[in-house]
Parts: structure tokens; C-alpha cells; sequence
């Protein structure tokens, strides 16, 4: 026997990748309604994610659409921002919209937003590696840098049909990326109220700025300007800002701090030029720029704490 | 609070959060695709974008068992191999239906000197068929411009003839190009693609002679490639075999005036132009070496001219 959903002629498509994403929210809904200590009601949890889910969504959209801006102008499909099966979200616009769906949460509860951002911040982990798995499993994500033969292997590379040859598959790591940072997201007792969400901001946009590197996406690229690389970059400066922000009193070691991140994320530009433009692919280099991330989120989160204390 | 069923108010509000939750969850479902996984998709039979990789990869069932041909609605390849001046020629005659489907792609962003293989320009831009350009990266002069996009114009040679592509699709062939002349070409029609390589072989139904010195070894023996227009969206690719060093045939290879007399030979070609000075031959088509298929020269060169096709198939729509 044929069923008909809603008496429809043909069958409803159900998308792999939304279909990830769905079951990554109901997971980790799940797990948000089990958590003990919490300081939010069930009802309070069920209007977080209505709160959360299509503001991060249409966040993660708008940051697409406007990257990819000068397509749509040159193609004339303005009206692709509203044509969701035709797929294409920054996690980035995601990123910055959820402070955004924090501020709506508190107006409609009157429950402190920066709460909210912390209760859910493992959320985001879980949400964001069911869909980068989503992205995985339909073929996506995949750097088209040319793998060696000794790395081709499962998780580091995959096998493209379509293509007839192994690539990186970046998606599946920044899935089993997100999957890591859970557990010290979720489990680390934190002093002050902001800093799960900055633990899990800092990783991610740090993490991001390799991922992009090795991803090299055209579609989400400025020319040779990766436009991912750019948003993280842009995102720990803002974060430093904000921690530096709660300094009442300017000090000197603030200042060193902020030019210290600056001249990092100089180092930063330094890097991917060579990686890019002059194709110096080199393990040394990865290294320097995984070390200046690291150093950047260090230096931002000590920030917060070193200031939070005069 | 309870009603008479027993279902209080702030019950009933949990349930409508709960529903609103598993709609949304149901929109996700439903509506959401992975990044570009479909974009386009309804673009069926339009232009392809001028700029970029083409949408849609070409269709493995469209390509004969012998990786020579290809048919699908928009566009369709045939080759054929004849010998002359004991050299293998290989043949393809391309026919498209939108000025769009004849693109180009650079190996890496301008200005970098990257290089790539042949094939694998061709896979990454999803192409039916594809052939080497005029890898403008190994001079510092001429005029470069590519899927509508000029890179560079600073000056010309005149000792490279251009092969000017225009938006509709049809050749015009400049000999011996001037500042002017260029001009005057440009004023004329929009520029699509332009190359500077040459010479040029073929203008308007006539064999080229008097050849200017030429990186490309006008009196030497070598294999060539030509790019050739026959009408309007039907082209042809000739292909001469490689040199004696990579076919094991000590007599392989065309001079520039015997490549000019064997393309005249074939009696429908309305412009041709050479794009090779040598080991740079080399036919895509399917992922599969057309040309040379005995030489082991896979020379990583800067630019590739390719087809493509206007119909979206099952797999079509990544990228």
C-alpha cells in the first residue's frame, strides 16, 4: 500500500543533511532536558530552541547569502536566500546570530541571555557536528587539495566517486571536532558566567580558521580571501574586545595583550599567504599557524579573567 | 489550572512548545539541503553562469564505451583518428547549444603561476571534454582574458596572433595584432576569451602562411593542437601526436606549414588556431587521455578551454 503524505502526488524528498540536523538537536534537546543543575524549566528549554533554531538558521543563511552576494547579482537569483532545499549556510552567520536569539530568549522569559548562551553552548557542539556529518555523508566538504597516498585512509580522506579520487575530508573532521569539544564544554565547572560560551567560541572559530585552509572552498572565497578565515579572525578579535570590554580600568598589560593579538593575527595572514599563494604546503607552517591560534584564544580568554579581577 | 479533561493550561502550552519543536524539527527534515547541493537545480536548459566551474557535471551514460564521444541533449562530441605525415591526428568535432558551454579554467587564481594537469582542471570543472590553453602564464606579455574576465592587456605581442572569443561564441583570428587592432576587435564584439599563443592557422576558410619566429618551432616536428570553429557552436579539436620522444615514433609530429596544409586538407574549417609548441597535447574527455594515449607526458600546465553541459543530471548539482 502507497501513503500519500498530505495527498501528495509524489513523495516528499527528506534531506540527509537537514535530516542530521534535526536528529542533532533532538539529541541534544535530549540530553538538555536530562542535565540536572540546570537553571532553566522544560518549558524554558523548548522555548530556547524555538528561540535559537531559526534565528542561528536564517543567521547561517544571511551569512551565505552575503558572502556569495556578487553571484546572485550576476545570476539574478536574488530569491535564493528563501530556497533552503538549494542548501548553502555559514556556520559563522549561525555563530553570530545565537547572541542575538539569546537577547530575543531573555525578553520573552526574563531569564539573563548570557545563561541561556551558556546552557546551550554544548548544544551548539552537538548540533553543529550532526550537521557537518550531515555535510559529510551526502559528499560535500571535501578540501581538493591532492592526498597522498600514505593518508588515504578514513577519517583523514575519502574516496570520490564522483571525482575518481581521494580527498580530505574536512567536513567529517570538523564533525569529530565539535563531537571534542563537548565534553569539556559540557563537563568544566567554570567560575564566571560567560565563560562556557567563550571556551566553545574560541575553539571553534580557532579551529575553523585550519579547517578553512585545508578546505579551500571557492564558493565561500573573495578572490584568495578565504571569507570563513576571515569571519574567525574577525570573531576572536571581536571576542577579545568584549572580554577586554569588561575592564574597568585601562592597564598596560591589557594593551600588550591586545597588540599581541593583533600581531598574531598578522602572523595569521603571513601564514596562509605562504600556504596559499606561494604553496609552501609544509607541516612546519601548519604548526605556526595552529600555535598562533591557540595563542590568540589563550591570551582572549586570559584577558577576560586578568581584567574581570581589578 | 485543569479543565474538564484534566489538561491544565500550562500543560497545554508545553504540548503547542513541543509541537512548535517538532515542526520545526520536520522543516529541517523537509526543506534543508547541504551547502549548493542543489543550486540551480531549476535552471534547466539556461545559459550557464558566464564565470566559475560549470554546474552541472556531464552524464557518464552520455559517453561512448570508448571514451571518444559524448551526446546529451545540449551538446554532443564525436571523434575519429586519420593518419598523415606519418603522424596520428585525432579529430574532435563538438557541437553546444549555448555560447556559454565553451569555457575556460586557470589552474590557480592569476597571478600565482600555478599549475595543474589537463585532467584535473577538467574533473574540477566538471567538464565533458577539455583541452590545454595557451598557458599564458609562461609570458609576461600579451593578453589574457578569460570567461569575460580580462587578467591582462597591458600589452601585445605582435608576434603572437590572437584568437579572440567572442560572447556569441565566434572566433576572430588577429595576425600580427596591434594596440589598434585589439581595439578595434574589442569595440566590436564583447570579449568571451582571448588567447595568445598561435599562430593562427586558418582565417576565414584560408591557410596561413609566412609564419613569424614562434616559441612554437614553425619548421620543427612536433605535436599540435588546434582549436577550430566550423560555424557558429560547432568547433573542432585537432590533436597531432606527440613528438618522437614520448610516441617511440621516430616520424611523429607536424610542422606548423604541414599542420596549416593537413587542417585546410580537411575542407570545413572556417578559423584554426595552434595552441601548442610541442608537449603540451593533451585531450580530456571523460576523465579518460584522448590524445597521445601512448605518451606518458602529463605536463601540469596553467589553463584548459573545456565544454560543458547545459543539463542538470542526477549528480549534477554539487559544487
Amino acid at each position: 500500500m502507497e501513503v500519500r503524505l498530505l495527498l501528495l502526488e509524489k513523495p516528499l524528498p527528506l534531506y540527509l543533511f537537514g535530516t542530521a540536523v534535526a536528529l542533532g538537536v533532538l539529541v541534544s534537546l535530549g540530553l538538555l532536558l536530562l542535565q540536572k543543575n540546570r537553571p532553566f524549566t522544560r518549558r524554558d528549554t523548548l522555548l530556547e530552541t524555538l528561540c535559537f533554531l531559526p534565528v542561528m538558521l536564517l543567521g547561517a543563511r544571511a551569512c551565505y547569502y552575503l558572502v556569495r552576494l556578487s553571484l546572485w547579482m550576476e545570476t539574478g537569483e536574488y530569491g535564493f536566500f528563501f530556497r533552503f532545499q538549494n542548501g548553502g549556510f555559514m556556520i559563522h552567520g549561525a555563530l553570530l546570530a545565537a547572541p542575538l536569539a539569546a537577547l530575543l530568549f531573555a525578553r520573552a522569559t526574563g531569564k539573563p541571555a548570557m545563561a541561556a548562551l551558556d546552557d546551550l553552548a554544548p548544544s551548539f557542539a552537538l548540533v553543529f557536528a550532526a550537521a557537518y556529518l550531515g555535510e559529510h555523508l551526502i559528499g560535500q566538504g571535501r578540501s581538493m587539495l591532492e592526498v597522498p597516498a600514505g593518508l588515504r585512509f578514513p577519517p583523514l580522506s575519502a574516496y570520490s566517486a564522483e571525482l575518481d579520487d581521494w580527498l580530505y575530508s574536512v567536513a567529517l573532521w570538523e564533525c569529530l571536532f565539535c563531537l571534542a569539544l563537548y565534553p569539556p564544554v559540557r563537563w568544566i565547572r567554570f567560575r564566571q558566567q560567560g565563560d562556557r560560551t567563550l571556551l566553545f567560541y574560541l575553539a571553534l572559530c580557532g579551529g575553523l580558521i585550519f579547517f578553512s585552509d585545508v578546505e579551500n572552498d571557492a564558493a565561500l572565497s573573495w578572490g584568495f580571501v578565504r571569507s570563513p578565515q576571515v569571519f574567525s579572525v574577525c570573531m576572536l578579535i571581536l571576542l577579545f574586545v568584549w572580554r577586554a570590554a569588561r575592564a574597568h580600568h585601562f592597564c598596560t598589560r591589557l594593551f600588550l595583550q591586545g597588540t599581541a593579538v593583533l600581531l598574531l593575527t598578522a602572523l595569521l595572514v603571513m601564514v596562509e599567504f605562504l600556504l596559499d599563494r606561494v604553496q609552501a604546503y609544509a607541516l612546519l607552517w601548519y604548526g605556526v599557524m595552529i600555535g598562533a591560534i591557540v595563542l590568540i584564544a589563550c591570551l582572549t580568554w586570559r584577558a577576560g579573567h586578568e581584567t574581570s579581577q581589578l | 489550572m485543569k479543565d474538564s479533561s484534566g489538561w491544565g493550561i500550562e500543560m497545554v502550552k508545553d504540548r503547542v512548545l513541543m509541537m512548535l519543536v517538532a515542526a520545526m524539527l520536520l522543516f529541517l527534515c523537509l526543506f534543508l539541503s547541504a551547502p549548493q547541493m542543489v543550486a540551480f537545480a531549476e535552471a534547466i536548459y539556461e545559459p550557464l553562469p558566464a564565470g566559475g566551474t560549470a554546474p552541472y557535471p556531464p552524464n557518464p551514460a552520455g559517453y561512448s564505451e570508448d571514451m571518444l564521444s559524448y551526446t546529451d541533449p545540449s551538446i554532443t562530441v564525436t571523434s575519429r583518428t586519420e593518419r598523415a605525415f606519418d603522424t596520428d591526428i585525432l579529430i574532435i568535432d563538438v557541437k553546444i547549444q549555448d555560447p556559454t558551454q565553451l569555457r575556460t579554467k586557470l589552474a590557480g587564481d592569476y597571478g600565482l603561476k600555478a599549475t595543474q594537469t589537463v585532467a584535473r582542471m577538467c574533473k574540477s570543472a566538471n567538464a565533458v571534454m577539455g583541452f590545454n590553453g595557451d598557458w599564458f602564464d609562461m609570458y609576461r606579455d600579451g593578453v589574457v582574458l578569460r570567461n569575460g574576465k580580462a587578467y591582462r592587456s597591458s600589452s601585445i605581442n605582435s608576434n603572437r596572433d590572437i584568437l579572440f572569443i567572442d560572447t556569441a561564441g565566434d572566433f576572430h583570428l588577429l595576425v600580427s595584432p596591434t594596440r589598434a587592432s585589439y581595439n578595434a576587435l574589442k569595440e566590436q564584439y564583447e570579449a568571451m576569451h582571448v588567447f595568445n599563443f598561435g599562430p593562427a592557422l586558418i582565417v576565414d576558410g584560408e591557410p596561413m602562411s609566412n609564419f613569424p619566429h614562434h616559441a612554437c618551432g614553425i619548421d620543427v616536428k612536433r605535436g599540435r593542437l588546434a582549436f577550430a570553429q566550423i560555424e557558429t557552436l560547432h568547433y573542432c579539436i585537432i590533436a597531432a601526436e606527440d613528438s618522437s620522444q614520448y610516441s617511440g615514433d621516430d616520424d611523429a609530429g607536424l610542422t606548423i606549414p604541414e599542420f596549416v596544409e593537413y587542417l585546410h586538407s580537411l575542407g570545413n574549417l572556417q578559423q584554426a588556431y595552434n595552441l601548442d609548441g610541442g608537449n603540451t597535447v593533451y585531450v580530456d574527455i571523460g576523465g579518460s587521455r584522448a590524445s597521445s594515449r601512448y605518451s606518458k607526458n602529463t605536463r601540469m600546465i596553467s589553463d584548459i578551454i573545456y565544454f560543458a553541459t547545459l543539463v542538470p543530471n542526477e549528480e549534477g548539482e554539487s559544487k
